[in-house]
This record gives C-alpha cells, sequence and structure tokens, in this order.
C-alpha cells in the first residue's frame, strides 16, 4: 500500500503511517499528550523531510486532540478555566518562540539548542516522572495512606500572590499569573521542540499545581488542540509543509488509538498511566541523547534549502 | 516481449531516417517525454534508445534543473557530537545520472571526460559556496556527491546502455520515488576511439498530475486559505470520527 505524499514528495507505505498514528493516538488518550515528541522523530526516521515531519505533525495533533479532548469533555475531564488561561499563555509565548527560533537558526545553533532541550527536559521530566510513579505503585500495593501529608509541601509561596483564582473542576485555588506564566513557557518550547507541548505541560499540572489525573488529561488535551491548531495553520500558511495526505493518515490511525486509549485510561489505575508516559519519555530521551553521543555513522547530511 | 518487438520496430524506422540523414551519426528515441508523478507514484523506468550510423560507445548523461542545498557537518566536541557547521550549496542539478554502455574512462579520454562533464563530480561544477564557510566543511563535495548517491539521485551505472549488433542501444533509465520536479535534460553522446564524434540533447517533463498536482498547487499557491480550512478540516474529522467511535462503543 504504497502511497505518494506530495508535499513531503516521496513515497510511504499506508499502513506504516497508520500504525504510527495509532500507537501516538493511544498515548494520547492515555495520558493527554500529543505525542508531538515521537511523532516527529518517527517521521523523520522514515525520510520525511524535517520541516514537513514538523509541521505535519502539528497538524495531526490537532486531529487527535480533538477526538480526546471530546472524549473527555463527555466524561467531564475539561478544566475549561484553566485551559483557557493557559492558551492565553501559550500563544502568547509561541509568538515569541517562531522569533527565538529564526535568531537561533541564524546563528547556527538551532538543532544543538533544540537537541539540548530535548534530552534535558525529557530526561528531568521523565526521570522524576518515573522515580515519582514507581513509588507510588509501590505505595499503591503497600496500600498505606501516606499521600494526605504530601499535598501541603512546596504551594505556601504559590498562596500569597494575588488575584487567586478558584478552579473547581481541578478542585484548585491558584493565582492567575501561574497558569498565564506556564502557558508563555509552554509556547515558546512549542515554537522551538514543534510539539504541542504536552509532555511538559501534563507534569507540571500533576506535580507542580497537584491537579487531579484525569483532569490534568482532558485539560491538557483541550489546551494542546489550540496551539496546534495555530501552530498548524502558520506552518501551512508560511512553510508551505503540511501534507495533507500524510496529516490525514496519521490522523485516521491516531483516532483510532486515542478512542482505545481513552477507554483504557478509566480502567486503569493513575499511578500506572503515570508510568506508561514516564517510560516513554525517558525512552526518547535517552534516544536524543545516544544521537549526541555515539559516533556517527555518517558525519554530514543534506537538506533542501528552504527558501 | 512485446516491449522489444516495439524497439525493433523503432529502430528499424529510425535506421530508415539515418540512410536519408547521412549527417547524423547518432538518433535517438524515448518511450516517453514526460514522467507523470500521481497518487501511486513509486518511481518510474522510462526507456531510451537510437541507433548508431558509426561503431562506438553510448554515454547518456541525465541532469534535473539545479537546486539550492544545505550541507551540515557533524564535529566531536568533548563527548558530544555537534552540528558544527552549514554550507548552501547553489546550483547543483538535483538528480545527475550518467549511463554509458562500458565504464566512462575506458570509452573516452579524460579531457573529453572534464569536456562533456563525464564525471559525478562534475554535477558541482557550477555549484556557488561561500568560500570562507567551504573551508571549514572538510571535503564537502565528496560529502555531498555521496549523499546524493545514497538517496539515489546521482549514478553512475557503466552498464546500463545495451548496444544491440553495434548499431542500436537501448538503456532503461531507473527513477526513484524521491525526484525532483522538472525538464530534464538528456544528453546522449556517442564516443569513438576517445572521443566524442556525436551529440544529441532530448529532454524529460517530469511533473505532478491529476490530484497530486492540485493538491501541490493549493498548498503552494493558497497556502493560508489551505491551512486554515486544513485545520478546520482536520478539528471536524477528529472530532465526528471521535463522537462515531464513541457512539458505537455506547450502544
Amino acid at each position: 500500500m504504497e502511497i505518494f505524499l506530495p508535499i513531503a514528495h516521496m513515497d510511504v507505505n499506508l499502513l506504516l503511517i497508520l500504525s504510527f498514528g495509532f500507537i501516538v493516538g493511544l498515548l494520547s488518550g492515555l495520558v493527554g499528550v500529543g505525542g508531538g515528541f515521537l511523532i516527529t522523530p518517527l517521521l523523520i526516521f522514515t525520510g520525511v523531510p524535517p520541516l514537513v515531519a514538523v509541521a505535519t505533525g502539528s497538524a495531526q495533533i490537532v486531529g487527535t486532540s480533538a477526538a480526546g479532548s471530546y472524549a473527555h469533555w463527555r466524561l467531564g475531564n475539561v478544566d475549561f478555566k484553566m485551559a483557557i488561561l493557559l492558551l492565553l499563555g501559550s500563544w502568547t509565548g509561541g509568538g515569541l518562540g517562531v522569533f527565538l527560533a529564526r535568531a537561533l537558526q541564524q546563528s547556527g545553533q538551532f538543532g544543538n539548542i533544540v537537541t539540548f532541550l530535548y534530552v534535558v527536559l525529557l530526561g528531568f521530566i521523565g526521570v522524576s516522572m518515573l522515580i515519582e510513579s514507581v513509588n507510588a505503585v509501590r505505595r499503591r500495593t503497600s496500600s498505606s495512606g501516606a499521600t494526605s501529608d504530601k499535598k501541603k509541601t512546596g504551594k505556601s509561596w504559590l498562596d500569597k500572590l494575588p488575584m487567586q483564582i478558584n478552579f473547581p473542576v481541578s478542585g484548585l485555588q491558584l493565582p492567575l499569573v501561574v497558569p498565564l506564566v506556564l502557558g508563555v513557557g509552554v509556547g515558546v518550547l512549542t515554537s522551538l521542540m514543534g510539539v504541542g507541548g504536552g509532555f511538559i505541560m501534563v507534569p507540571i499540572m500533576l506535580y507542580m499545581l497537584k491537579m487531579p489525573t484525569k483532569v490534568v488529561v482532558g485539560t491538557s488535551l483541550f489546551q494542546l488542540l489550540f496551539t496546534t491548531a495555530v501552530v498548524a495553520t502558520m506552518q501551512a500558511g508560511i512553510n508551505m509543509s503540511v501534507d495533507p495526505f500524510l496529516a490525514l493518515t496519521l490522523i485516521l490511525g491516531s483516532i483510532l488509538g486515542t478512542h482505545w486509549g481513552t477507554i483504557l485510561s478509566v480502567r486503569l489505575p493513575a499511578e500506572q498511566l503515570r508510568l506508561v508516559l514516564a517510560l516513554v519519555v525517558v525512552g526518547v530521551a535517552i534516544k536524543m541523547l545516544w544521537g549526541l553521543l555515539a559516533t556517527p555513522a555518517e558525519l554530514y547530511s543534506l537538506s533542501v534549502l528552504l527558501q | 516481449m512485446k516491449r522489444l518487438t516495439f524497439l525493433f520496430t523503432l529502430c528499424l524506422l529510425i535506421m530508415s531516417r539515418l540512410a536519408t540523414a547521412a549527417d547524423h551519426s547518432l538518433v535517438t528515441g524515448m518511450q516517453s517525454e514526460h514522467v507523470d508523478i500521481t497518487v501511486n507514484f513509486t518511481g518510474q523506468d522510462t526507456l531510451i534508445f537510437g541507433a548508431l550510423s558509426k561503431q562506438g560507445d553510448v554515454i547518456i548523461k541525465v541532469n534535473s534543473p539545479d537546486m539550492n542545498m544545505d550541507l551540515s557537518h557533524k564535529r566531536s566536541i568533548g563527548p558530544l557530537w555537534l552540528d558544527g557547521g552549514k554550507l548552501t550549496v547553489r546550483k547543483s542539478p538535483g538528480l545527475y545520472y550518467l549511463l554509458s554502455s562500458k565504464p566512462i574512462d575506458k570509452i573516452v579520454s579524460t579531457a573529453e571526460e572534464q569536456k562533456y562533464g563525464l564525471h559525478l563530480r562534475d554535477a558541482l561544477k557550477n555549484a556557488e559556496v561561500d568560500s570562507t564557510a567551504a573551508a571549514s566543511m572538510g571535503d564537502w563535495r565528496s560529502a555531498f556527491i555521496n549523499l546524493k548517491k545514497e538517496a539515489g539521485l546521482f549514478r553512475k551505472i557503466p552498464d546500463a546502455v545495451k548496444l544491440l549488433e553495434k548499431r542500436l542501444f537501448v538503456a532503461t533509465i531507473q527513477l526513484p520515488a524521491n525526484i525532483p520536479l522538472g525538464t530534464y535534460q538528456l544528453d546522449i553522446y556517442l564516443a569513438q576511439n576517445g572521443h566524442i564524434i556525436s551529440h544529441q540533447t532530448r529532454h524529460l517533463d517530469v511533473h505532478q498530475v491529476k490530484l497530486e498536482h492540485w493538491i501541490a498547487n493549493a498548498v503552494n499557491l493558497h497556502s493560508w486559505v489551505f491551512g486554515v480550512s486544513f485545520t478546520v478540516f482536520a478539528m471536524l474529522l477528529g472530532l465526528t470520527l471521535g463522537m462515531a467511535l464513541r457512539r458505537s462503543t455506547a450502544s
């Protein structure tokens, strides 16, 4: 089942792309990440030009997170107040990130910075999540209720900030600046790394804001949907690098994956879901680190000059 | 077999033409003058054939329009391998094939090879680079050619041209799926005793057709309209399919 991609300008196996979509969708439904950090490397590995991979990846996340957001919205898992504040931040941050990316590109350091960001961020987040979730799973199996005293640590300074807002869906009270700043930070990273930012957003919501896992997944997906929608439109408009065939195939696969992921997410315990995300994040970080450390088989690489 | 018969008839036709136009020692024909890239395009073979009024060897040079490429180079800094430089190579052909009936250095002299660009490194003869950037890139020409070879875009095949009865030749140009678009130039040379004695030029038009053409146009010419509508479409598709799947599981 070969199909010729009009924009990536190459032929690919439809079933392979469908299965990529399915895997990413499954992850998305399970843990609320868009899977951008996974789909972009997968596409590049298949031979899709990097810019097309990044841009098409964001178009795919639009489709996937639309399905996922709807499913979670029906389950009552979206904190809209939180999501909209985050979005205001991430749109601003995303805009800033585009200029930052251009400046880095001109200095010739873009590739290195992006790789470092991936290794450091994914590594840090992944390892801390891994430790946390392994502990949580252990606690659960030994069934001791030691979680209650953990909630108070590290939140006192947040309570002192002005403009406290209630987030009833998450059962939280937070100052206005927290979701805004968080949104800006994630937005910058979205532009730089070509990802939806779910893998950063999810751990922050879980561990810093202490939002309930189920709400985290729904809210993250909803925020992702509208961040990537803007990014995908801009990528198509400015860089003309969204491949519609590739995007549609990925979306079809990922929607099936998301569907099953969402169903599974309701049945599986939250600790195990976090463990899944942690393992995937650590895996990608290790892969990226390996790319930096291992002697490359080919020292040179060739790409078509952007107009 | 059918193809061969067809070829043979064509060649007979060409031979008869040769007899009337005695000054032409080389007459060529092509199976098709265009390559149509459709939805299920996975590369294409195209035949080029012809007749020789004089005995000799045949070299076919295929090159696509020039492209601008970025070549990047990794360097080790401490324990890490980082991008250590980038070189923009302007005006190099996207595709460069050299097909011949014998190894080219056995057909023509080095001087002729240079004159007609019959070596893969000649693909970079007219390339424009920034000389200071190039100085820090090591042997970038070899790297460039090797990467192009790996992608199947630069090729030198010394036995691709088959000579039949010393007066006819036929060659299959195997084009991969990732070929650049545009009008390709095919130079067919007839060589005798180390010299090119006859030369013909033909063209091959590689373009996207039908749905591929329509989509490429929409993406490139109306990029914002495409961007907005495709994003909305992706969102709606996600929503509808998500809803449909939920319903089917719920019921």
